[in-house]
Parts: C-alpha cells; sequence; structure tokens
C-alpha cells in the first residue's frame, strides 16, 4: 500500500468544513465583516476622524470609548478571530466525543500527521472563505480610499489572516485539552472574548490598557493608512507565528501519547 | 509463563511466525492492570475469537494492536511488524471495527469510505473500485448515497464494516462486531467475516455472543483478568472441558480463573 497523501485529506478534510453549516456562517461573518468594513471606511475617511480616537456610539458610557482602528483592523481581526475557530474548535475533541478518532487513527497516519491534517484543513477553509471575502472587499474599499493600494491591502489582510492562524492553533489546543464539544466551544469563543475586548474598547486603566498591549492581536492592529514599513509587517507576521506555533507543540505533545 | 503451561497453553516460541503475535503484553491504567502479561498467536488465515467477560482486557489488546492504547509493557507485531515502534507501516496492514464508533451522519456511506480509503493511502480511482466492491458483497450498494445518519443499525453496521476493509487489509480486527444486532444482522456480518477469512485473511474478532464464536472460529481464546487462560479449537474446548457447548467451556473457565 502507498503512503498515505496528506495533501489530499487535506483538501478532502477542508471541503468537508467550507461545505458545512459552520463554512456558512464563517462565511456570512467575512462578508459582514467586509461590507460593514468598507461601509465604515467610507465613513470615517469622510468625517476626517482617521488620525485619532473616535468618541462615538458609547459616549453616554463615560469608562468606555471607542477606537478608530476598531472599524477598520479591529473589526476585521475580530471576525477573523471568531470566524477561524469555527473550523476547528471540535477537531479533536470532535472525533473524541463522536467516537470516530479509533476509525481515524486506525489508518496508516501518525497522531503528529492527523493533527497536522486538522490544523492544515481548518488553515484551507478558513483561508478561502477569507480571502474570498477580502479580495473582492478591495475593490469597494479602494475607490473610496485612493491612496490605498493592493499591496498593502494584502499584506495588512494577511496579517489578518496569520492572526487566524494563530486562532486555530489556540483552538486547536483547546480543542485536544477538552473532554466535550461543548466545553472546548465555550472555552475557544470565551478565550478569544477575553483576548478581543481590550482591542475593541478600553476602560480608563492602565492595566488594562497594557493587557490590550501584550495580547498578539495587537501587533496587528494597523491598517493600511497607517504609515507602517513592509519590514514592521514581516516582524508582526513573525511575532504572530512564533505566538501560534507553542499551541501547536503543546497539542501535539498532549495528544501523542494519550490513550484513546 | 508459569501460568501458561501450567494451563497447557502454547506458550509463543520465538520460531511461530503468526499474522498476529503478542508476547508478555502489559497495560497499566491509573489503578487497573488490563493486561498481565499476555501471550498470544493469531495464525494466518484464521478466524480467531477473543472472549472473555467484561473488563478481561479484549478491548485494550485489540487497541493496543491499532495503536489507540500504548501497552506498558511486552510486544506485539502485525505480520512481524512492531506495532509500537512500527505503528504506521503495522496498520497498513489492519481493518478496524472498534466496538463503539460514530460516522458522520451527514455523509453518504460513500463520501465516508473515500475519505477512509483516501486516509489509508488508496488514489480516488481506486477507492471507487473498492467501495462498489465491498459493497456488492456486503449488500450496501442500495443504501451507498443515502446519508448515514437515516440507515438502520444493521447498515450502519454494514459501512463501519466496509470502511474496515475497504484498503483490502490482511488482517481485520473487530471488536464485538456483532453486539446489538438482531440474528439476521449478526449472521451477515458473520459471513462476512469468514468470506473475509476464506480469500485467505486473517479475523480475530472479540465477543460475547460465544454461538457466534462456534459458527465461524478456527481459534478460541478466552482472557480473564489480562491473561490468556484457554485456547483451541471449537471442538477441543469442549471435549477437553466435557461441555455440550462454549457457553459451559466458558462458564467454567471464567469462574475457575
Amino acid at each position: 500500500m502507498d503512503n498515505v497523501n496528506l495533501i489530499a485529506i487535506v483538501w478532502h478534510r477542508a471541503m468537508n468544513n467550507l461545505f458545512s453549516i459552520r463554512g456558512l456562517i464563517a462565511l456570512l461573518m467575512s462578508i459582514y465583516m467586509i461590507v460593514i468594513g468598507a461601509y465604515m471606511m467610507d465613513a470615517l475617511m469622510e468625517a476626517g476622524t482617521v488620525t485619532g480616537e473616535l468618541y462615538t456610539l458609547f459616549m453616554d458610557n463615560p469608562d468606555m470609548k471607542f477606537q478608530w482602528f476598531f472599524f477598520d483592523g479591529a473589526l476585521i481581526k475580530m471576525v477573523t478571530m471568531f470566524t477561524a475557530p469555527l473550523f476547528i474548535f471540535d477537531a479533536v475533541s470532535g472525533d473524541k466525543k463522536g467516537e470516530r478518532i479509533g476509525i481515524l487513527l486506525s489508518r496508516p497516519i501518525t497522531r503528529v500527521q492527523y493533527m497536522i491534517i486538522n490544523l492544515a484543513s481548518a488553515i484551507l477553509a478558513f483561508g478561502i472563505v477569507f480571502f474570498g471575502t477580502m479580495i473582492p472587499g478591495y475593490f469597494s474599499i479602494q475607490p473610496q480610499v485612493p491612496g490605498l493600494t493592493i499591496e498593502a491591502y494584502m499584506a495588512t489582510t494577511g496579517l489578518m489572516f496569520l492572526l487566524g492562524v494563530f486562532a486555530l492553533c489556540l483552538a486547536l489546543f483547546i480543542s485536544t485539552i477538552s473532554k466535550s464539544n461543548l466545553i472546548s466551544f465555550i472555552m475557544v469563543f470565551g478565550t478569544f472574548s477575553f483576548l478581543m475586548l481590550p482591542n475593541a474598547m478600553k476602560y480608563n486603566s492602565d492595566a488594562f490598557l497594557a493587557l490590550s498591549k501584550a495580547t498578539p492581536h495587537y501587533y496587528a492592529s494597523y491598517f493600511t493608512t497607517h504609515d507602517v514599513t513592509a519590514g514592521s509587517y514581516i516582524a508582526y507576521a513573525v511575532i504572530i507565528i512564533l505566538l501560534s506555533l507553542p499551541f501547536l507543540a503543546l497539542s501535539i505533545m498532549k495528544f501523542r501519547n494519550e490513550d484513546l | 509463563m508459569t501460568t501458561l503451561i501450567s494451563m497447557n497453553i502454547t506458550p509463543v516460541s520465538g520460531d511461530i511466525m503468526g499474522a498476529i503475535e503478542i508476547k508478555q503484553l502489559k497495560k497499566d491504567y491509573k489503578d487497573i492492570q488490563a493486561l498481565k502479561g499476555l501471550d498470544l498467536v493469531v495464525e494466518e488465515g484464521q478466524v480467531y475469537g477473543f472472549c472473555g467477560p467484561n473488563g478481561a482486557g479484549k478491548s485494550t489488546t485489540l487497541k493496543i494492536l491499532v495503536g489507540l492504547v500504548f501497552a506498558t509493557g511486552g510486544n506485539a507485531s502485525i505480520k512481524g511488524i512492531d506495532v509500537i515502534n512500527n505503528g504506521v507501516e503495522a496498520r497498513k496492514h489492519i481493518g478496524y471495527l472498534p466496538e463503539s464508533y460514530g460516522m458522520p451522519g451527514g455523509d453518504t456511506p460513500r463520501k465516508f469510505l473515500t475519505y477512509m480509503g483516501i486516509l489509508s493511502g488508496m488514489s480516488k480511482e481506486d477507492v471507487a473500485k473498492a467501495i462498489e466492491s465491498i459493497a456488492a458483497e456486503i449488500h450496501l450498494t442500495e443504501n451507498l448515497d443515502r446519508k448515514i445518519k437515516t440507515l438502520s443499525k444493521g447498515n450502519k453496521q454494514r459501512v463501519g464494516i466496509a470502511q474496515a476493509m475497504i484498503h483490502d487489509p490482511d488482517i481485520l480486527l473487530f471488536d464485538e462486531p456483532t453486539t446489538g444486532l438482531d440474528p439476521l444482522g449478526r449472521n451477515e456480518v458473520l459471513d462476512a467475516m469468514k468470506a473475509f477469512a476464506e480469500r485467505g485473511k486473517t479475523v480475530i474478532f472479540s465477543t460475547h455472543i460465544l454461538s457466534d464464536v462456534e459458527k465461524i472460529c478456527d481459534t478460541v481464546g478466552i482472557i480473564h483478568e489480562g491473561l490468556l487462560i484457554e485456547q483451541g479449537s471449537p471442538d477441543e474446548l469442549r471435549s477437553k472441558h466435557g461441555c455440550k457447548d462454549l457457553d459451559e467451556v466458558f462458564l467454567k473457565v471464567a469462574r475457575h480463573g
């Protein structure tokens, strides 16, 4: 018998993910992201508020204020961080709970390969949804922001995509240590809610702001209107990848010697 | 080993080349010693019935062979390939049906089996051919394109059997494959195993239903508290213990440990 064709397996699993209810939810969230993003970009550019913080919407609450980048970078990040895990939050826990794991791992694949298949297929599925909506989004945003080049846009969205990969690695780890899909779901989306909270709003608290800066998504919180050099993008990308890898490693370490 | 000799069971020697060889296999869970040094050889082309009370270590043994559970001592091989250190290579020769398992209910058997085939290293074309062939053999053809969740329990079990056979393995490991099936379904599963063995393949299956064992097994092994305590053909065991059927043999052996 030949060795297994990992690419074919990843493709098969990714397509299964995409053409499912979770694929539909991810697609709708991404469309929402880009439509709202384009609309807000347009509105903010006209209002000339992109250089500073925008006090809006929650002005009635003195403890809370929106930052301007919420409407461009952070909105995309937020949706990214919640969309990506849809493809993986129940990868391992679901296979265990659904008692599929015995059948899957009786095949000539290693447990490390099994984890890589889960991650790679989720990255592929997420990537198709993400870039499938972000690329058309460029053409809707660009007419309103003439200075927005495709290179800058792709570099920024590339960082957002890497944030999605970070989300996938973290969610894979949570799925590996969880006993059930429900626990995994709560842990994954609870974690991302916590991570994204300081990015969407900030309290008048230095400690909270410090936490915001410590979280990885902070490094990709710039959008194209910032004067960020190409080198910075690469540095941000490296930082996000370096933050992702430990979660992948932990997942594999946990799973590879586990009795099933 | 003393235990085996005193019970007149052939111990595993280095000369025997079985489809499955297990030597002094041990498995400790936190407080439980599931396997206490199991020795077992299953010859090629045999149908081997693996019997024993609940918690005797049957499923643990099969899971170690598949690589789902890690042994704490001893070794095991499939066609001479060490399953502990070279599990991937060993699993190329195995088809496994767990005691309880799930399948994606929204998928059709064809889609599910295609994925299983690809996971086993087959090309899509080969999987497509294999699906048609196996489906015809186990009477699954007319249900290949229905959703799995709409199938009856017997038909779901057919899909389970098909996934184990899709890559034409040399050895089938079935963990209680007939449990919960009606007599008709049980017979079909037994027929499928028998047909598989008639092609020169090896089948090892665990069960509580000893009438199933009598129907198709060449050899029966009775495991109790993590040790193989009796082994032989159904006829040998009946005459050795002076019993009229394997149920009696099982009760006699299990009660006396």
